[in-house]
């Protein structure tokens, strides 16, 4: 029992958390203390998933849960995102509804859910991790529950969610109807009569509907730019992060031996296929529709789905190399994309913006222009500049690509890149190259959001220099995951 | 002398203390003391560079000296820090550093708004463009080449003139869809290239890639091609010169000094030191082509230049009719022409340079980039007007200054040249030449000579705050040096032209396809 708790020991420290600081809410602590707490918590569950792994694989709960230096991994970055999007929100949401101790709680338990969704070696587990998961951040997205884009972003992330699970749960109940299991071995391990069958099949792409929904793939998307729009823009940054990880993380360990046993690549695997189209949808498409946006976090929502396009790329190839870039891009993509949502967010609570369109930054580049760099560094590594860790990402991802010889995927993939970069240099350009009347900024960055972006910046461009580096990179690290 | 086994990290120094130094302007509050600490750091790695020109054993050019290698990715992917110069590079190294340190230095005269961020990003850019020539791994110099593009964007964004912001799209996107195309291109040569090595799937280094070029004819032509349109729109070549003349334009001089005479050589460079080396056979094929693009854009540009009212696009112009010469060195492929474009490449890296910092004096004093707004500052300020003048007979190609000995080397390169199989390539450039004399003595006539256009500027004259030009003598020695004294010069790539073009006559050879022989020299030069 003690190894079954030691197993999901984060996972536990996180619900754990989640509930007393709810407790801590309902006695009217003070914020600081909620914040002590929640930051206590999430530092000791990050502790316990790098302590983790460095022991050996193992199952737990009758097999229901896995641990290894994998989960551990992404339990890691999940946790680190959490950390960051908590540094950040305390400071630029101080005196709004989105600091009060309901909104760390629910951070807590939609981590708490990401852990078990990472960590699930079942496919009811996946499921509550999921929907546990999904819960929290439906309400984390509606926070703003008295102005409009807020009421659309919850609700529309919930209804549209709520599908994407009823999807999954289908699939997975095909699958069992298929193999007689819902252990994740017997779905890897179904005999080739059991994998051609139009039940096994089905099941697998009802729980790709799933999955895409969660890493916004075109043509599952059309809910991200809304809900990172109305959602506050703390949570857009973790909700575009954290969850993203954890479902490429954990379909990587469910789908990957489905969808890349040799048999399915001879016979033409229709999910294969059907990836590969939705990789290359991805990244047209959101690298295309950026452009036309006027709204920073709506283009940030476009070029999350890009993004993933450029993920989706390592699940195409499928080979170790395409697995490493993976999650080397997944750690770089976390880093950026998290700097960017929270300087927009301090940018939004100093200069006072009503809105987060991009004609407020106009002028900006003059008034704050250190603070405008951070932002570049952030929009330059997403637009893949070297040195930065974004570049160093699609470089591995489309070497990965080259290697096992999708030439074709890897010019879409680039051409798009450019697109992107277009979208990402405006809004560069818009702060720096543009005059306008933005008046002086109201505050300093504080402590707790110095501490987050200058992480953030040092990431990015450490792991963009991670090959060059004399000491053990985070490359070599990867590569002992698989 | 300096101890042999200093070189290295003199190299990886002046390489370095720019970056070093961008660093800590930004952290610098006073503007005063950033401007200092810019001109420290860069007159720091100028004499570096020198004492690195001095080390340098022309004899010994065909291998890299002064190298270093820092990690690696792994032991089977070999891409990583390794640097180093050879007789191609040499001097183009040291011209970076030359031009950057006067940019730097003669910022404040030619452009009023400079601050610390301003000089951090010229460090940077000096830094990058060192990098590009120092870069001895395919990757490596895929970085540097990309990394300039980010400061040379902020500069051209932030300090540029009215229309800056579009011409700062056009330059990034245009560069930007070369150089990531050409990633495909790296990442295919540095697969192909470790078929050979045991246990490695992946290098980049030079000398992999060198020994792999056989294989590399195999490869299919877009691999090639990338590389090919990458540098075609960074050189520029007719037609994707189209970022060029807005992007000179709206440029602040500072960042101009940097553009015209230093990142356009990246494409040439590039060219020279591994697209002919590394794909011969492909090269050969697509020969005329190519020499027509470069006539095309001789002719272009001289032409567009003579039209042109707006100071900086004449010379962007004539600086697009110049790099056509060298590109057509390059494809002429022997030794006087591949020699002569090389030196080319130092030589319009001086004359643009002067000519854009002196003309940038002459704008700084009556703000207008029209020819017709100007005249007689020749009247009242004699230096600059004489430096001026012999910095555009340099250009036009007078003898005994430097742009005649590369102009001629290319030239007679190019009608003696088997590969190109036409002397018409080279009377047509040759032709161009004298429409080069046209744009810049139009150019001169308006500018410089004729009545006083602007009434301040008799005032300001006497006021001893003004630049009187002396900074260009050190350009104008140069010029002078190097068109009595090409020898000095042209031994820097001597050796490594020679075993450059050995080795590509023996994949041509290898591959069955020496019909003509490239190494056709002329008897002496």
């Amino acid at each position: 029992m003690t190894t079954d708790l030691l197993a999901f020991l984060p996972g536990l420290l996180t619900a754990v958390g989640g509930i007393f600081v709810m407790m801590l809410g309902a006695f009217r602590a003070n914020k600081q203390v909620v914040l002590t707490a929640t930051l206590g918590f999430l530092l000791a569950a990050f502790g316990a998933a790098l302590w983790q792994s460095s022991l050996p694989a193992s199952v737990a709960f009758t097999e229901m849960i896995r641990s290894g230096s994998f989960t551990s991994f992404l339990t890691a970055i999940i946790l680190f995102a959490g950390i960051v999007t908590t540094l950040v929100n305390q400071e630029v949401m101080q005196g709004r509804r989105a600091h009060s101790p309901e909104v760390y709680a629910m951070l807590l338990f939609a981590i708490t859910g990401m852990l078990a969704f990472v960590a699930s070696n079942h496919l009811l587990l996946l499921f509550v991790g999921l929907e546990t998961m999904s819960i929290a951040l439906y309400v984390l997205a509606g926070l703003y529950k008295n102005e409009r884009h807020g009421v659309e972003a919850g609700l529309k992330y919930f209804i549209l969610g709520a599908f994407a699970s009823g999807f999954l749960l289908y699939g997975i109940s095909f699958i069992y109807g298929a193999t007689g299991s819902l252990s994740f071995e017997a779905v890897a391990l179904a005999s080739p009569e059991v994998t051609q069958t139009l039940f096994f099949r089905a099941g697998i792409g009802l729980m790709l509907v799933g999955f895409f929904f969660k890493v916004s793939a075109v043509p599952f998307h059309m809910w991200t730019p809304d809900v990172y729009q109305g959602s506050p823009t703390a949570m857009a940054g973790f909700m575009s992060t954290a969850s993203k990880v954890a479902a490429f993380g954990a379909f990587w360990v469910l789908l990957s031996p489905v969808i890349s046993s040799a048999d399915v690549y001879t016979s033409g695997s229709p999910q294969l296929s059907a990836l590969y189209w939705i990789s290359i949808l991805s990244m047209v498409i959101g690298n295309l529709t950026s452009i036309a946006q006027q709204d920073l976090k709506r283009i940030l929502g476009f070029s999350s789905i890009g993004h993933a396009g450029y993920v989706l790329i390592g699940f195409v190839v499928g080979t170790p190399q395409a697995f490493t870039a993976m999650l080397f891009y997944l750690v770089a993509y976390t880093l950026m994309n998290l700097g960017a949502f929270a300087m927009i967010a301090h940018f939004e609570r100093t200069f006072g913006w009503t809105d987060t369109s991009m004609d407020q930054l106009k002028g900006v580049g003059r008034v704050a222009p250190r603070r405008v760099a951070l932002l570049s560094l952030f929009m330059l590594s997403l637009a893949g500049f070297p040195p930065l860790a974004g570049f160093f990402g699609k470089y591995l991802v489309f070497s990965a690509a080259i290697e096992a010889g999708f030439v074709t995927l890897t010019v879409i993939a680039i051409v798009s890149a450019i697109v992107g970069a277009f979208v990402y240099l405006r809004v560069i350009g818009q702060a720096y190259f543009e005059e306008g009347e933005s008046t002086q900024p109201k505050e300093d960055l504080g402590w707790g959001l110095v501490l987050a972006v200058s992480i953030l910046a040092a990431g990015t461009l450490h792991f963009g220099l991670d090959a060059l580096m004399p000491w053990p990179s985070l490359l070599d690290w990867i590569s002992t995951l698989m | 002398m300096v101890p042999e086994f200093i070189l290295p990290w003199l190299l990886n120094l002046s390489m370095w203390i720019p970056f070093v130094g961008s660093v800590l302007l930004f952290l610098c509050g006073s503007p005063k003391r950033g401007r200092v600490m810019a001109i420290v750091f860069s007159t720091f790695s100028l004499i570096l560079s020198i004492i690195l020109a001095l080390q340098f054993m022309p004899i010994y050019g065909a291998s890299v000296q002064f190298a270093s290698a820092g990690a690696t990715l792994s032991d089977s992917f070999r891409l990583g820090y390794v640097v180093g110069l050879d007789g191609a590079s040499m001097l183009l190294f040291a011209m970076t550093s030359f031009i950057g340190w006067i940019a730097i230095l003669t910022a404040p005269k030619v452009f009023s708004r400079t601050n610390n961020a301003f000089y951090g990003l010229l460090l940077i850019l000096l830094g990058a463009s060192l990098g590009v020539f120092a870069a001895q791994d395919l990757f490596l110099f895929y970085i540097f080449f990309e990394l300039a593009l980010i400061p040379m964007a902020f500069l051209i964004g932030i300090w540029g003139e009215e229309d800056r912001t579009s011409a700062t799209y056009g330059f990034v996107i245009y560069t930007l869809v070369g150089s990531l195309l050409m990633l495909v291109g790296v990442l295919t040569v540095g697969f192909t290239s470790a078929t050979l090595i045991e246990g490695v799937s992946f290098s980049t280094h030079f000398d992999d890639l060198m020994a792999a070029a056989p294989l590399f004819q195999e490869l299919p032509f877009w691999v090639f091609g990338s590389f090919l349109f990458a540098f075609a729109i960074k050189i520029p070549l007719f037609p994707f010169h189209s970022w060029q003349a807005n992007a000179y334009a709206q440029a602040p001089i500072p960042a101009v000094l940097f553009m015209a005479p230093i990142m356009v050589k990246f494409g040439s460079y590039a060219i020279v030191r591994f697209v002919i080396p590394y794909f011969p056979v492909l090269f050969e094929a697509v020969t005329p082509w190519i020499a027509t693009l470069s006539v095309l854009s001789i002719l272009y540009g001289a032409m567009i230049a003579i039209t042109t009212t707006d100071i900086k696009k004449i010379l962007a112009f004539s600086s697009l009719s110049h790099m056509g010469f060298i590109v057509l060195g390059l494809v002429a492929w022997n030794e006087p022409s591949i020699q002569g474009s090389i030196l080319q490449m130092v030589n319009h890296g001086l004359t643009t340079a002067a000519l854009f910092l002196g003309f940038g004096y002459i704008m700084a004093l009556n703000p207008s980039r029209n020819l017709m707004d100007h005249g007689g500052v020749a009247s009242t300020r004699p230096v600059l007007t004489t430096m001026i003048v012999i910095a555009s007979m340099a250009s036009i190609g007078l003898p005994g200054l430097n742009g005649f000995v590369g102009e001629f080397m290319i030239l007679s390169g190019a009608f003696n040249s088997a590969q190109l199989g036409s002397t018409l390539y080279a009377v047509l450039a040759a032709f161009a030449v004298i429409l080069a004399a046209m744009y810049t003595l139009r150019l001169l006539k308006f500018t410089l000579f004729g009545t006083p256009q602007h009434a301040l500027d008799s005032e300001v004259t006497s006021s001893s705050t003004l630049p009187k030009g002396w900074i260009l003598g050190l350009f104008v020695i140069l010029m002078v040096w190097i068109g009595f004294q090409s020898p000095t010069f042209t031994q820097f790539s001597q050796e490594w032209t020679v075993v450059m073009l050995e080795h590509v006559q023996q994949v041509l050879s290898d591959s069955g396809l020496s019909g003509v022989s490239p190494s056709v020299s002329l008897p002496s030069n």
